[in-house]
This record gives C-alpha cells, structure tokens and sequence, in this order.
C-alpha cells in the first residue's frame, strides 16, 4: 500500500503549481486511479518545498489507487 | 592541478564544451559543482564521447550520477538549460535520480521535433538505470515523449512494447527485459526499422513504420498518468547511435563505475 498526501479544493488552488525557480522544482498534483488529486510524500523531505513545507503537513494521506493499462494496443 | 575560481579548475584544463557546462551552472542559482576531482571524470566523459563520434549526435544529454547537487545534476549538457523536477524526485549522490511511482519526474523539456540530430528515420533515445523499478503498473515509462499517439519510448506492458516516432506500439517478441538495470539504446536506423541494445549489445531489431514525431517533451519516469520508481543515472537523445552502441555503452559505464 502507498500512502499519498491529497489536497481539498482550497489546498489544492493554494498549493498547485508551486515552484522553487532557483532550483527548477515544482510541486503539480497529479491525477491517481480514482481521479483524486495526489502528490508523493517525498515533497515533504524536499528542502525545495521548505516555502511551503507546513501547508503540505495538512494534506490528508489517503491511500494511492493505481493506474490501469486501458489503451487499445497494437 | 590548476584551481580557478569558485573551485573549477583553469578553463584551459577542460574541453570547452564542459568547460561551458561549468560556466553555466555558475551562473544558475542553487546549482553546487561537482568536486574537482569528478570534473577530471565529466570532462573526459565529454572528452571521450567526442573521441568516439557520439557526442556530436547528441541533441540533449542528462549526467544525472554527480557528486554536485540535484540542480547541477539537472542540467543538459548539450542545451545548457535546467531540466525542471515535479513532485520531488530522490537524487542519489552519484547515482542519479528515481521516481517515486505516484507522481515524481523530470521534465527534460527537450523537443524532438526541434532535433537536430533526432529526425524521423535517424534518431536514438536511451538511459542508464542503477536501480530497477519495483512498482507495476502496466503502462510505465522510464524515459521518452509518451504523451499521445505518437512517441518515443518502451512500455513495461507484458511483454514489452515500443513506440518509436509511430502512431502506435508494438510488441517486442524476445529478450528485452523492460526491468533490467542496464545502459539501453533505442534506434530508428531507417522509415521501416527501430533496434533495441542493452549495455552496447543488440537485444531486438523490428519493424516498425515512423509517421510523425511527437512535440512533446521527454520525461523521465513519466507516461501520461502513469509514474515509475526506476533509478535513472544517464538519459540521452540525439541521431541514430546504432553503430556506436558498444562504445557509448563502454564510455558511459567507465564514468559511473568510477564515482
């Protein structure tokens, strides 16, 4: 199991896009399997995201659902 | 040894073209150069890809293994630009970056269709891991333009898949194992025909129609949705490097395995 931080709407407008431009590092939610807005915990350790460091401690963790292979291959 | 300022040995010591990728990271905040010692190993690194034919078909190259920071590890020798990270990649002192599998990468920014050296019928893309993926997702990509339709990279579906400058992806019929931690060269030699190397030897050569090439950038441990959590040490892209497979594959292993 793979515990993610998932931001609520304010967090997510408040935190989105977020970006250390000295070091070219950016936090972006990403989409996980069940749609949700989700980010790894190793944004928590990136002194990149020290800024910002105690928005990202609320996050609520949730559980990581994964993608499917769903493409029509060839 | 001739000691320069901000710790880069004498400029006339280097080739000029590691030489401008020190002189870049001075001038990018937070990049840290790497110790003079492992200048002396980058700058043969170039000197020796240069010996080899290789360099000169490079359109970006990423030296990920450095005992600099992350954000000089970040840094294209060939486009002299910072590859920008989301979401936190784990930077190794001299090994490189992984992803995380959720949602870390690297956006390389590099466009394919600007080449020059990767073009429709003559390009090559590759990596170096130093670790293997554990996450298994069907879908995953350790380094290429998977974006849509129409890209460059190989596909962790069982069996493996390969999409190369096609709108589509076909199935790998032998050996390529897509978690081995190996240096791979991926080839388009002509319209009609795309091979595969592991550590400089031929793995697979197949057929396979180039339509267009992709406009969107290379990532490393991205596909879409869908993120990996392999240890990447060295990316590249440039012309085709089919007949330089073994010699990159030496060069490239001579670097790491001296850090």
């Amino acid at each position: 199991m793979i515990i993610v931080l998932h931001p609520n709407d304010d967090q997510y407008n408040a935190l989105n896009g977020y970006t250390n431009k000295q070091s070219c590092s950016t936090l972006m939610f990403v989409s996980d399997g069940s749609g949700k807005w989700v980010v790894g915990l190793e944004v928590l350790d990136d002194p990149n995201f020290s800024e910002i460091h105690n928005q990202l401690q609320e996050l609520e963790r949730i559980e990581y659902t994964p993608h499917y292979e769903n493409e029509e291959l060839i | 040894m001739i000691l320069g300022i901000n710790g880069i040995i004498a400029s006339s010591a280097f080739d000029k073209d590691y030489q401008a990728v020190l002189n870049y990271a001075i001038t990018v905040g937070g990049a840290t150069l790497p110790s003079t010692s492992q200048q002396i190993k980058q700058n043969k690194l170039v000197v020796d890809l240069k010996a080899a034919g290789i360099w000169q078909k490079l359109d970006t190259f990423g030296v990920f293994a450095t005992d600099g920071n992350s954000t000089f590890a970040r840094i294209d020798w060939i486009r002299l630009v910072t590859m920008s990270e989301f979401n936190s990649p784990t930077f190794t002192t001299n090994s490189g970056f992984k992803g995380n599998g959720t949602s870390a990468y690297i956006d390389t920014g590099f466009n394919s269709q600007v080449g020059p050296n990767y073009t429709l019928n003559n390009a090559s893309f590759g990596y170096k891991l130093y670790a293997a993926r554990t996450t298994t997702n069907a879908a995953e990509n350790i380094y290429g333009n998977g974006n849509d339709g129409l890209s460059a990279y190989l596909r962790s579906s069982a069996p493996p898949r390969i999409y190369f400058n096609a709108n589509g992806g076909f199935v790998l019929t032998t050996a390529f194992v897509f978690n081995t931690v190996q240096f791979v060269n991926v080839n388009r030699t002509s319209s009609t025909s795309v091979n595969i190397y592991g550590n400089g030897s031929l793995i697979e050569t197949k057929s396979l129609t180039s339509s267009l090439i992709s406009s969107s950038p290379f990532t490393v441990f991205k596909s879409s949705a869908v993120y990996t959590n392999a240890g990447v040490s060295i990316i590249y892209a440039g012309a085709d490097m089919t007949s330089f497979a073994a010699s990159f594959n030496t060069i490239t292993n001579n670097y790491t395995t001296s850090l």
